[in-house]
């Protein structure tokens, strides 16, 4: 057993944190504050090779894994929760459908200019009927010679307003249901009928730009079917487990963050002639977190050794964001409380990363689903099949 | 051209601690990185590389682990690297340093120009540019904040004298140019070019028997006498009362210690 995370990851590591610090993290309260991306930021990633991390090289990419990609999701996840969402929502998902599901012309035909930055990624699942039950969406695509005409709506799509390509998932026969009657597009920006609609305000992530998608009789080609017609549940399935690990690794990130920020308070805040790191109050919030953050680092970085080693880890990925988005929400709210009234006030970033953490337990699959795939997962040796 | 581009590994000075009771550098937890103003030095022949085309080789000289400056600056765009190792390097200092890099710039032939960082974050003497133009004899410029190629065998290098005042010098190649912290900011390495790094045959490593130089070229021309520690931080002074009254006496303590 060895745990070293090899010499070109490390210094992957030292690079990425050095960008974050020196690029992104003089960005965070600004784009929180406008309620939007920082455009030039986003360039920024892409020119620097940070929007194809794990992809292969012969595809523009940065061939460094999934082990890369965890990489680049702690570092930005600690110091901008809405950057580490744009990423998520392009690399984590929305390349990685095209990247898991589609053929070699597709991958050769998108994924450069993807991840080169050239064109933002998004990943079409959710609709207002069809949000944790992803079976029920009921956006159609019906079959016009060689193209397809898509109708419907998406809605809380990440980057949905930033996007040049969409990866959307329609149903193509709704006899078969799930199973085989739901394809994967890709929808490309500029396509008559497609549109932005409502833009979300959230409550976190605000530096991350979340829409609706419409779809009116948008005409997509056939040779943006991503694989087989009647395929496309099964590679949405797949795609949000590497989502969901990225999503754990972000979550990582915060939370170190916030042990951070809380024991360099509590040593240098004096209460009583003494640092508050004397109070063993404080000391068990910090021993609490640091241990929580422990677990979590190992569960990250073996679930990504396991992706890249080509081994099954729906279940891991599932574990990795369900407890990976506590963690961070658990270490945030303890960070704040450390910090008192400073915590709380808006001239403190812990505030924001308070309201930034709550999206981990709703994106990508609530954490009531994590549980669900699971327990699903748990129970299959004992021939229960469990259902939502 | 070809550039030669010396980098060192050093401790990073953020790691290290100075033991007071045993009156020396404290190492343990401490961390080796690239000397940053190394990494000037590279930017700048990467930027030269890019205007008159050519090769970038960094030059490196330590133990094993300074692998990891090679390809780092390999990952940032140096086309290959020369490692010195082998147990007669360790610890060497000055002039030993020179002589030994000397060779590895003779060794790798035809080299129009080696640049160096300004200094190294640990020891910070800056001596390395005047002592390897020494030993080459070759021309040296120190402090370069910009490079400028020439078409008759000459470099055009501007050097920052004071904030916005600087002196254009033109330069014979071959020569030795050490290039100013205040110079471009080092790009970041490319994640593509990383993943590359570690890609056998761009880390070629040499032992000094192998570069014909024997023990005695490496003798010591310095030693340390021994380590001036800064003095031990005070406590400060807290000044109490109201607010004007505290205003005051705080000015007026920092007009005693003319600092105000």
């Amino acid at each position: 057993m060895d745990f070293t995370i090899p010499k070109s990851h490390q210094l992957f590591r030292k690079m990425v944190r050095e960008f974050a610090t020196q690029e992104i993290a003089p960005r965070t309260r600004q784009v929180d504050r406008q309620g939007w991306p920082d455009m030039e930021l986003v360039h920024k990633l892409g020119e620097h090779g940070l929007l194809g991390i794990p992809f292969p090289q012969e595809y523009g990419g940065a061939g460094l894994g999934e082990l890369g990609y965890c990489i680049l999701m702690e570092e930005v996840g600690a110091v901008c929760t809405s950057t580490a969402a744009i990423i998520g929502a392009h690399i984590g998902i929305g390349v990685m459908a095209i990247y898991l599901g589609g053929n070699a012309e597709q991958k050769r035909r998108f994924l450069p200019d993807l991840c080169a930055g050239k064109k933002l990624a998004a990943f079409c699942l959710t609709e207002p009927n069809a949000g944790s039950d992803a079976a029920a969406i009921q956006t159609r695509a019906v079959r016009d010679g060689d193209r397809w005409i898509l109708s419907g709506s998406k809605i809380y799509i990440t980057n949905g307003p930033i996007a040049d390509v969409l990866t959307v998932l329609a149903v193509t026969d709704p006899a078969l249901g799930a199973r085989g009657g739901v394809t994967a597009f890709i929808v490309e920006k500029g396509m008559p009928g497609l549109s932005v609609g409502t833009i979300e305000h959230k409550l976190g992530i605000r530096g991350s730009a979340t829409s609706e998608i419409i779809l009116d009789e948008v005409a997509v080609p056939s040779a943006n079917v991503i694989g087989q017609v009647g395929a496309g549940f099964i590679t949405f399935m797949q795609t949000l487990d590497t989502g969901r690990l990225g999503l754990g690794a972000a979550c990582l990130g915060g939370a170190t963050t916030a042990l951070d920020m809380m024991c360099r308070y509590a040593a240098g805040r004096m209460q009583f002639g003494r640092p508050l790191a004397d109070k063993q109050a404080i000391q068990w919030l910090i021993a609490d977190t640091a241990t929580e953050i422990e677990a979590l680092r190992a569960l990250v970085y073996r679930t990504a050794w396991m992706v890249d080693t080509h081994q099954p880890f729906t279940r891991e990925a599932a574990i990795c964001k369900l407890f990976g988005s506590e963690v961070a929400s658990r270490a945030i709210n303890r960070a704040l409380q450390v910090h008192g009234a400073l915590g709380y006030s808006c001239a403190f970033p812990l505030e924001r990363m308070w309201r930034d953490a709550r999206i981990a337990e709703i994106f990508e699959g609530t954490n009531e689903i994590q549980r669900i795939v699971i327990a699903e997962q748990a129970m299959r040796p004992y021939g229960v099949r469990v259902r939502p | 051209m070809r550039i030669v581009v010396c980098m060192k590994q050093v401790y990073d000075p953020a790691t290290t601690r100075i033991s007071r009771s045993r009156e020396e550098f404290d190492l343990r937890g401490a961390v080796k990185i690239t000397n940053t103003p190394d990494k000037h030095a590279l930017e700048a022949a990467l930027r030269l590389r890019a205007a008159v085309g050519g090769e970038v080789i960094a030059l490196s000289l330590g133990d094993a682990e300074a692998d990891d400056v090679c390809r780092e600056a390999i990952a940032m765009g140096a086309d290959r690297a020369l490692l010195i190792s082998g147990p007669e390097v360790i610890g060497v200092t000055g002039r030993a340093v020179a002589r030994a890099l000397t060779a590895g710039v003779r060794y790798l032939d035809a080299v129009d120009l080696v640049l160096t960082g300004q200094v190294g974050l640990t020891d910070g003497t800056g001596s390395l540019a005047p002592r390897l133009a020494a030993e080459l004899g070759w021309e040296v410029c120190l402090d370069a904040v910009r490079l400028a190629p020439m078409t008759d065998g000459q470099i055009e290098v501007t050097v920052a004298c004071s904030p916005g005042v600087g002196e254009i010098v033109c330069l014979a190649l071959p020569a030795v140019i050490s290039v100013a912290t205040g110079s471009e900011r080092p790009r970041y390495a490319h994640p593509a070019r990383i993943a590359n790094a570690w890609a056998p045959g761009l880390v070629e490593v040499c032992s000094c028997t192998r570069l014909g130089l024997d023990a005695a070229a490496l003798t010591a021309d310095v030693e340390v006498g021994g380590l001036i520690l800064p003095p031990e931080r005070t406590r400060g002074q807290t000044i109490v009362g109201p607010t004007e009254t505290a205003a005051d006496e705080l000015v007026g303590l920092l007009r005693t210690k003319r600092i105000l």
